[in-house]
């Protein structure tokens, strides 16, 4: 009992350890910036189980919002992540991703405000 | 009288103008034209070139069997359901004729011979013969309604005199009211034949001695079992006779009871034309004027049960309209929820008095698009997320450029 604690234990540090010094900073504020994301979409489920979700659309849109900010920016760190363009050989452009990143959130936002109400 | 001035009065014969002459003369003191006849006159007729010469109608004459000239029951029945009035007396000795005419108003005389008896409460104190009825003017036997039987108190009344036959009406019809009845001890029955098991069906209070039709157009038809009830010689004797017959024949010749609407107007709160349809959940107020007539003219109506529904086929709404004292009457309310086609509906029916009825009919629409309510309360943190999401995008996009 004891071993599979202290095993778990020493992968937890471990793991940590190794994010916090191997990650660069860039990376790491994207990271940051997905827990806000996913923070937002849990309050706004349970505020919608808890008082209902009277106006659907309305919930839709703001929920879909937070879902669909974390998939764009998951995306956007797989794409300025240096060490997957040596993986599958691919030319390392981090311009072009914060660029289509940001088209994307643009025309998704868009879309979700109309049917704001 | 609201209704006009010209009666015509059919008399069994022309002497009965001398015996009769108080309550004739207090009729002509109020300003009516008395066109007297005998009944069997053959010149007699209600109507010239389609129009009626006459507005009421007094018939004293209870043993007349068939009237002259163009005038019979067909024609009174006529002349009732064009809206004017009659007052009608009968006897011991009443006729066919006028039973017919009574029997369209729904009132029943008795049999022929019989006369209304009372041992405990005879009018002729030296004379054994107990056809002569007095009947005090308290709740038991004499209707209590100003509007008919006047308003001088119960205290300064006598009793009034009687002396004929019994009738029944269908009470609870709402058309028929009864003004005089008989005490518990009253029977209807002949008194110069032996008493039999089948003598007397009318006895106690439904011994119904005068009573009244107001019809559904508001004509009135006032039935009096006893002709002598109005003879002079009843009225000098000590007895409430002269007021009672001049109170019941002010209502039934129309100069009280009766009501009359104007200046209907229904609005929304703060504007005052109506829109061509009302939408749910509007804030209106519905005014009417109602006045009586008390005579001479018309006065504002007081009452405080006035109601008004609207409707659409059931009542959504029921309030009572509340009077100002210029005889406006205002209810303010809500429209509900439901669209439609709704209708305001007065109905005011009250005894001794005409019908009110008004209706006017008014379409309600739901909301249009743009008057729902633009932001919802609830909705609040969905808005906040939306709106954050984006920010918080242009937030990191400023952050990324400028990390190495």
């Amino acid at each position: 009992m004891t071993d599979i604690r202290k095993l778990s234990i020493e992968i937890y540090k471990k793991v940590s350890n190794d994010y916090v010094q191997t990650t660069p900073k860039k990376l790491k504020l994207i990271d940051v910036y997905l827990f806000y994301v996913a923070l937002t979409g849990v309050i706004q489920l349970l505020y919608a189980i808890r008082v209902g979700s009277f106006p659907f659309n309305s919930f839709l849109s703001g929920f879909i919002s937070t879902i669909g900010s974390f998939v764009l920016t998951v995306s956007l760190r797989m794409h300025l992540n240096p060490k997957n363009a040596e993986k599958e050989r691919v030319p390392y452009r981090p311009e072009r991703a914060i660029a289509d990143w940001l088209f994307c959130n643009i025309i998704f936002h868009f879309t979700l405000f109309s049917f704001l109400g | 009288s609201a209704s006009g001035n010209n009666v015509l009065v059919l008399l069994d014969n022309t002497a009965m103008q001398q015996s009769y002459s108080l309550f004739f003369n207090q009729l002509k003191d109020r300003g009516y034209k008395l066109n007297f006849f005998s009944a069997e006159d053959p010149s007699l007729t209600l109507t010239e070139y389609g129009e009626y010469l006459y507005d009421h109608l007094i018939i004293f004459a209870p043993t007349v069997e068939e009237f002259g000239g163009l005038v019979d029951v067909p024609s009174i029945l006529d002349f009732i359901d064009e809206g004017h009035n009659v007052l009608l007396a009968g006897d011991s000795t009443v006729s066919d004729l006028s039973r017919e005419i009574a029997s369209e108003c729904g009132i029943e005389f008795d049999d022929e011979g019989t006369y209304v008896l009372d041992h405990f409460h005879s009018g002729q104190s030296d004379v054994a013969d107990h056809t002569t009825v007095s009947i005090s003017t308290s709740e038991d036997t004499m209707l209590q309604e100003p509007v008919i039987t006047g308003s001088k108190r119960q205290s300064d009344r006598k009793p009034v005199l009687f002396k004929g036959i019994a009738h029944t009406i269908k009470e609870g019809n709402g058309l028929n009211i009864a003004i005089l009845r008989g005490y518990d001890t009253t029977y209807s029955s002949n008194p110069y034949e032996p008493i039999k098991a089948t003598s007397t069906s009318i006895m106690g209070s439904n011994t119904i001695l005068v009573s009244a039709l107001q019809a559904r157009n508001n004509a009135r038809v006032v039935v009096s079992g006893s002709i002598q009830m109005f003879s002079d010689r009843y009225f000098t004797s000590s007895s409430d006779n002269e007021y009672l017959t001049a109170e019941i024949s002010k209502w039934c010749f129309k100069e009280r009871g009766i009501l009359r609407a104007h200046n209907l107007t229904h609005h929304r709160i703060g504007e005052t034309e109506p829109p061509q349809m009302y939408r749910v959940r509007d804030e209106i107020t519905y005014s009417v004027v109602i006045e009586e007539f008390d005579g001479k003219q018309w006065v504002p109506f007081q009452s405080q049960n006035v109601q008004l529904e609207f409707t659409m086929l059931d009542p959504y709404v029921r309030t009572f309209l509340k009077p100002s004292t210029r005889g406006l009457y205002t209810a303010t309310f809500t429209v509900p929820d439901v669209y439609g086609v709704y209708s305001f509906k007065v109905n005011y029916h009250q005894i001794g008095y005409s019908t009110l009825s008004l209706k006017t009919i008014q379409s309600v629409r739901p909301f249009r698009h743009d008057e729902y309510e633009r932001f919802i309360k609830t909705a609040n943190p969905y808005y906040t997320s939306c709106i954050s999401m984006l920010v918080g995008v242009f937030v990191l996009f400023v952050f990324l450029l400028f990390t190495k």
